[in-house]
């Protein structure tokens, strides 16, 4: 089990990544706590040795994404009421094309979520995101290639997606 | 591109307050799961190990409670068994014959302490009425311990000394699992052994039915015919000790009393 230190270290350098994904994937504030939470102790408790920040991280993506999926799955989860994550954006950065961007990834089915954003802000490689998912990198390109033609009717005139 | 996604992305954060309730969280869980022993769990266990504890000592004290460590016959003419546990209460009581039936169903013994159980048998008007029509009563008294057994022996003579129609025997256990393998109580068992050597053709539906009494008549008839009258003041000493020696006593169903086996 990690140390007092080590939970705090891996908030600060994680807590906005978990949050990020948990903000793709659900709809309200208790459950992204709920996720948040769950994300950290299993850091906190888990044995994995690290070999680098990137491995680390990459393994927060992963626990965070299995515990989104997990908590999507869950027959309470789905008759909670979703509240609008977005609207807690602060108004001066709440700029209207960020929102677009950000309510057309929203928008998208589950399977395409995590791809885009892995790929688009992440930057993580079909290969790596892959990796992360337990996806084939055939299966990543096809997920990506289809979430593109979706955004790209959603976002139409806001950016160019090539 | 990149920018826009960065920038939209960028305005996701996660808010202090809850940054702070996880960091408090994690703490609260390293702590919890670093005492070396976890009072809860401690608790858990405890309340379970005091569970079982209980639900042993219930099902022992049970067991002990319900085990007869003694037996007292009764024999009159209805013929009763009272098993006695550990405790000296009590714990069952068998009629073998009807009126040994009968006067189980009125006398409320169960529970009761040997000592209380006899005084009331000796009090009931129906024992009474028994022994007004020149009824013999005896007590045959059986048990693995031979302090307790020894015990209630003393106790049943000392209840019935001076009355010339109660006798008190001592009984052996292999006499109590006998008696019942025949439906006896175990003072008909030593009876009906007694009368056999006189009688082979008895059996023990018939001798149930007697009351002592006419058991004692005609035993005194066969022994009157063969001139072997046994003389015996002491019988209660003797079946001690035959008890102690393991044997029961087969054959030794001597009365204590004055008018005993004459």
């Amino acid at each position: 089990m990690r140390s007092e230190e080590e939970a705090k270290r891996a908030l600060e350098l994680y807590a906005d990544t978990v949050k990020r994904i948990c903000m793709v994937h659900l709809k309200n504030q208790a459950d992204t706590e709920d996720i948040f939470q769950t994300v950290f102790l299993k850091y906190v408790l888990s044995g994995e040795k690290f070999e680098n920040p990137g491995h680390e991280k990459a393994w927060m993506i992963k626990v965070t994404v299995n515990a989104c999926r997990d908590l999507l799955k869950s027959f309470f989860r789905k008759r909670t009421i979703p509240l609008d994550e977005l609207g807690e954006l602060p108004a001066e950065e709440n700029r209207e094309e960020l929102r677009e961007v950000l309510d057309a990834v929203l928008s998208l089915p589950e399977k395409y979520k995590d791809v885009v954003y892995l790929y688009y802000y992440e930057e993580y490689n079909a290969e790596e995101i892959g990796r992360i998912l337990g996806k084939k990198v055939n299966t990543v390109y096809t997920l990506l290639t289809r979430a593109r033609h979706l955004l790209k009717e959603k976002l139409e005139g806001v950016m160019d997606l090539e | 591109m990149n920018k826009i996604w960065k920038e939209a992305f960028d305005q996701i954060h996660a808010q202090e307050d809850l940054k702070q309730r996880t960091e408090q969280y994690l703490k609260e869980q390293i702590r919890e799961r670093n005492r070396p022993v976890r009072t809860g769990a401690l608790y858990k266990g405890l309340a379970a190990a005091a569970c079982v504890l209980v639900l042993a000592a219930g099902a022992g004290g049970g067991y002990l409670f319900f085990t007869p460590t003694a037996y007292i016959s009764v024999d009159i003419n209805p013929s009763l068994e009272l098993e006695i546990n550990r405790f000296d209460r009590i714990i069952s009581v068998t009629g073998y014959n009807e009126d040994g039936e009968d006067l189980s169903e009125k006398m409320d013994l169960k529970f009761l302490t040997y000592e209380d159980a006899i005084q009331e048998i000796l009090d009931s008007q129906d024992i009474q009425n028994y022994l007004d029509e020149d009824g013999i009563l005896s007590f045959t008294v059986a048990g693995e311990d031979e302090n307790q057994s020894g015990q209630i022996l003393h106790h049943v003579e000392s209840c019935t000394e001076g009355n010339e129609n109660m006798h008190c025997h001592a009984g052996g256990m292999d006499e109590v699992h006998e008696a019942k393998n025949y439906g006896l109580s175990v003072g008909r068992y030593r009876a009906y052994l007694k009368l056999k050597e006189y009688d082979a053709s008895i059996t023990p539906e018939e001798l149930n039915e007697m009351s002592m009494a006419q058991i004692q008549d005609l035993l005194n008839e066969y022994e009157k015919d063969s001139s072997t009258v046994l003389q015996n003041e002491d019988g209660c000493t003797q079946d001690r000790q035959k008890q102690q020696e393991g044997n029961g006593g087969h054959h030794g169903g001597q009365s204590h009393g004055h008018n005993g086996d004459e």
